[in-house]
């Protein structure tokens, strides 16, 4: 009965939602099991090959400007890139839940600053502010990671506050206040629980922002140069003319694999939303 | 000569009309919604109470104001021989353990997440939390036995969704007995079940109060079933009481014009297929209540005083008060 | 008196679709309406009988459908009208009034306005003459005819029903479906509604079926009644007799389940058990398991209507325990 009850749950999750799984799966294997599946050790300066030469046996997607195999960058560029989504997403969230839930839950005057903050980060445009910031501060994994995170909390933010504020007016938390339960009782037993699978279904899309993101600042040459990401591959790729050079097989792999994850990570939220949501399941 | 366990004298629940930052609004004059407005009555101990009220009659936010859950509350509300409303916050706290509430929609008075078990045994967490586990057990598992869900092991490990209306109200009734209350609050108990369901509740709860010597004040709008479970009837309107008085002599003589309005036109087998005599106009918004007496512009006894003075309630006969200036106190005693 | 019946449903049977299966929520109900009657279907929720009023009206949902039955409406069966043909009878034949009435007015369109487009798209009524008749149609409910120039959210939950109203009866149908009209209603209100109900019947001889819960409401409006438990009906007869002397065992004990004004200090005896969910009614007599009078013999097959007065029937196979 058991198994019957999973493979119902796993016929629900719509077909997109399992593609979108399978890919992400893929992309975090490819991630963790990078020094296996790397014929080169990117970082490694002593072994390089020929600069800027094209597919070949040895480098099964050529070289890049200093000679390092850029088939293994692309795959641990997988660790930098998916590294700095998920962090990014880990702190976003963070401050957009803590956010949202004391909006939420407290309301009154703390409500109208916090969301004035809010709107403050949601109206202003975020590429331009996270690059300017990240140009201020000075390029670096930390700081590109902070910076994503601290910047694009504001819609967990306010997706939070909305399901905390009609979870308040459940007759359940009614039960626990004249019970004389305190604010945490309430917050962890009642409110936080109903709020995660929303908060879950949220990270998802917060993670392919954020590698999005990672990768046009990286891209406009703002990354780390000791983490190379995928974003940094195209922009040393752009850097050393590869257009002109028609060196397709260096600009190209790497924006596949953005694309690539970001598509799976949103794949993957559109298959949560339906599960979480069960309106909107199709009628079988 | 009972013992009045509860006792509300001018209750006030008045919420600000306005919206927004104050700073703004200084100059324009204060709006109040007064859903309570000078409330006033006791509770004896051992009988069942309805407050009985059509919507806007404010018996809901009494209810809350009740427990000490309105912050716009004022005056006096005493129990055991202190103002709950004055209190310190470890009084009321203390009082969370003796008053308990039981909610309209059982379905939605339940956190969907957790177990029966978990639900029952919330205000043991929030108020015994020194239990061992056992202990805890043993007062859940007598808790889900009183209200009739044997055997309790049955029950623990259900959710909420899988239960029926019935049973679902009856895990709540289990959740307000864990902490030995003296007073239980209910506020539309029944409503929100079947017909047929409704009196295993009341029938219940009748049961109940005997085994543990428990008192209720129940509020709802539906007076067939005042008329089943309750000792005392107070009829609400607009935030006050108009009449209050035992139960049976409340529904089959109402004194207050409105509250024979309002029984004359709950149908009955007696007046089947007749028209009724409705009230002209309708309840006035809690924002905008009539000067004079609160019932004048609908009142078909309304007179020029009622227009400009609010009435004193008067007791008519022993233990019967009515809020009106129509209705003098009889001098010889009638069997009510 | 006409040969040709005004209204009757026979042997109606809904079934919905839940996954791959069928379930049927209500087996081959029969009753009939004389004009100018009103006819209450009663029950407690879950029993069908808004899923009956729904499919008499062709405006089930979706995973509903019609597996058999006639509904006979002045001359033809409803169950065999094309969409254009239910389009004509809508409204002007024959109209619905629900709960949920009370939010089905268009928000942002003045109140007066929504059932003026009802009559001049309808009726090709000229704006005047139809503002007129919504005038007219306000004073027939009550509402004073100025008030048709506000707008739904400055009027009471009562006052949009009355309104909800008056939109049903604008094109003079002879057949009026309420559906739980009152519920959620105050009981002042829901006086004043009924009282609105008993006049609109009086003055045009408006046939009624009147869908509800409260037993109390039905014996106060309708002439006869018919009580669904189950998806069947089990009782049907005049309102006094079905209340005052039940034959079947559910009415009985529902009727001894119910607070009422009148009652003296006996205790109420609630039913004991749950009412059958949809997918687990099964052959036999539905409400079997919670029958002090039933046995095997009742397990067998769906018990036949039988007779026990005139116009007064009902569905069991223990009715002779009555016969005292």
């Amino acid at each position: 009965m058991i198994i019957e009850g999973a493979f119902s749950t796993i016929k629900q999750i719509n077909k997109m939602g399992m593609v979108g799984m399978v890919m992400l799966l893929a992309l975090i294997g490819i991630a963790v099991f990078a020094p296996f599946l790397a014929p080169y050790d990117p970082y490694d300066l002593t072994d390089l090959g020929e600069i800027m030469q094209g597919p070949d046996a040895r480098h099964w997607l050529g070289t890049d400007e200093i000679g390092r195999d850029l088939f293994s960058l692309i795959i641990y560029g997988a660790r930098i890139s998916l590294l700095i989504g998920f962090s990014c997403a880990f702190i976003s969230i963070f401050i957009g839940t803590i956010v949202g839930l004391l909006s939420g839950y407290f309301g009154g005057w703390l409500d109208d600053v916090l969301m004035r903050i809010t709107d403050l980060f949601i109206v202003i445009p975020r590429l331009p502010l996270v690059l300017i910031t990240v140009a201020v501060l000075g390029p670096s994994l930390f700081n590109t990671i902070l910076v994503i995170g601290v910047l694009i909390w504001a819609g967990t933010a306010r997706i939070i506050r909305v399901q905390t504020m009609s979870l308040k007016k459940r007759q359940f938390v009614d039960r626990a206040r004249s019970l004389g339960a305190s604010h945490f009782h309430i917050v962890r037993r009642h409110i936080l629980p109903n709020v995660m699978p929303l908060v879950f279904a949220n990270t998802v899309l917060v993670v392919a922002t954020s590698i999005y993101l990672e990768s046009t600042i990286s891209f406009l040459g703002l990354g780390d140069p000791t983490h190379i990401s995928w974003g940094m591959i195209l922009h040393y790729a752009f850097v050393s003319l590869a257009m002109t050079f028609e060196a397709y097989w260096y600009l190209v792999p790497p924006g596949v694999m953005i694309i690539l994850a970001v598509l799976s990570f949103t794949m993957c939220g559109y298959a949560f939303d339906e599960v979480l949501n069960p309106r909107l399941r199709r009628r079988q | 000569m009972k013992k009045s366990l509860f006792h509300v004298n001018d209750l006030n629940v008045w919420f600000s009309a306005r919206k927004g930052f104050t700073l703004f609004q200084r100059n324009r004059p204060q709006k109040f919604i007064k859903a309570v407005d000078g409330l006033s009555f006791d509770l004896f101990e051992g009988e069942t109470l309805a407050i009985v009220g059509e919507s806007g009659s404010g018996k809901t936010t009494a209810a809350r104001a009740f427990m000490a859950l309105m912050r716009e509350a004022r005056g006096e509300i005493s129990f055991e021989d202190r103002n709950i409303l004055a209190g310190s916050r470890a009084g009321r706290i203390d009082l969370r353990t003796k008053i308990q509430m039981i909610f309209q929609d059982p379905f939605d008075a339940m956190n969907p997440r957790e177990t029966i078990f978990k639900i029952v045994s919330e205000p043991l967490s929030i108020h015994r939390k020194n239990l061992s586990v056992n202990d805890r057990r043993e007062i859940v598992f007598q808790a889900l036995r009183d209200v009739g869900l044997t055997p309790p092991e049955d029950f623990e490990k259900r959710f909420p969704h899988e239960l029926s209306g019935g049973q679902r109200q009856r895990v709540l009734i289990a959740g307000t007995l864990v902490l030995e209350p003296v007073l239980i609050i209910a506020d539309e108990p029944v409503s929100m079940l079947d017909a047929s369901l409704k009196v295993e509740i009341l029938n219940l709860l009748a049961d109940l109060r005997k085994k543990r010597s428990l008192t209720y004040l129940m509020v709802t709008h539906d007076l067939a079933l005042t008329r089943y479970i309750a000792d005392r009837i107070a009829i609400m309107y607009l935030g006050k009481i108009l009449e209050i008085g035992p139960a049976l002599s409340v529904l089959d003589r109402p004194l207050h014009p409105y509250s024979q309005a309002l029984i004359k036109v709950v149908p009955t087998l007696e007046n089947a297929g007749k028209k009724k005599t409705v009230l002209t106009g309708e309840i006035p918004h809690p924002s905008d209540i009539p000067k004079g007496c609160r019932f004048h512009p609908r009142c078909p006894q309304s007179t020029d005083l009622c227009r400009v003075q609010e009435p004193e309630t008067k007791e008519i006969v022993p233990n019967r008060f009515v809020h009106c200036h129509n209705v003098q106190p009889r001098v010889e005693h009638t069997n009510n | 008196m006409r040969d040709d019946p005004y209204f009757y449903v026979k042997d109606l049977s809904v079934e919905f679709q839940l996954g791959k299966n069928y379930y049927t929520a209500v087996h081959q109900i029969s009753f009939d309406l004389k004009k100018g009657e009103t006819f209450g279907l009663a029950g407690e929720s879950g029993c069908g009988k808004s899923t009956a009023a729904m499919a008499i009206m062709r405006m089930l949902q979706d995973n509903a459908r019609i597996r058999e039955g006639t509904v006979w409406f002045q001359g033809r069966d409803i169950l065999s009208l094309n969409q254009a043909e239910l389009r004509e009878l809508w409204w002007k034949e024959m109209a619905m009034i629900f709960q949920a009435s009370l939010n089905s007015l268009n928000p942002v369109k003045k109140v007066g306005q929504q059932i003026l487009e009802v009559l001049t798209v309808r009726e090709g009524m000229n704006n005047k003459l139809a503002w007129e008749r919504v005038e007219e149609l306000f004073t027939l409910i009550g509402i004073q005819p100025e008030r048709a120039r506000d707008y739904p959210h400055e009027f009471s939950g009562g006052m949009r029903q009355r309104v909800m109203i008056a939109m049903a009866i604008c094109l003079n149908p002879s057949l009026i479906i309420a559906d739980e009209c009152t519920t959620a209603l105050d009981v002042m209100i829901q006086a004043q509604i009924m009282n609105l109900m008993k006049d609109l019947n009086k003055k045009f001889n408006l046939s009624m079926i009147f869908i509800n819960h409260d037993l109390s409401l039905i014996s106060d409006v309708c002439d006869r009644v018919a009580m669904m438990y189950a998806g069947r009906i089990v009782e049907s007869g005049p309102v006094s007799d079905v209340f005052l002397n039940p034959a079947h065992p559910y009415v009985q004990m529902l009727i001894k389940a119910l607070p009422s004004m009148e009652q003296g200090t006996a205790q109420l005896l609630p039913i004991p058990g749950v009412p059958p969910r949809l997918k687990e009614i099964s052959a036999g007599c539905s409400f079997l398991p919670r029958c002090p009078y039933g046995d095997k013999g009742c397990s067998l097959e769906v018990p036949p209507s039988v007779e026990i007065a005139p116009g007064h029937s009902a569905a069991c196979f223990k009715i002779d325990r009555l016969s005292i």
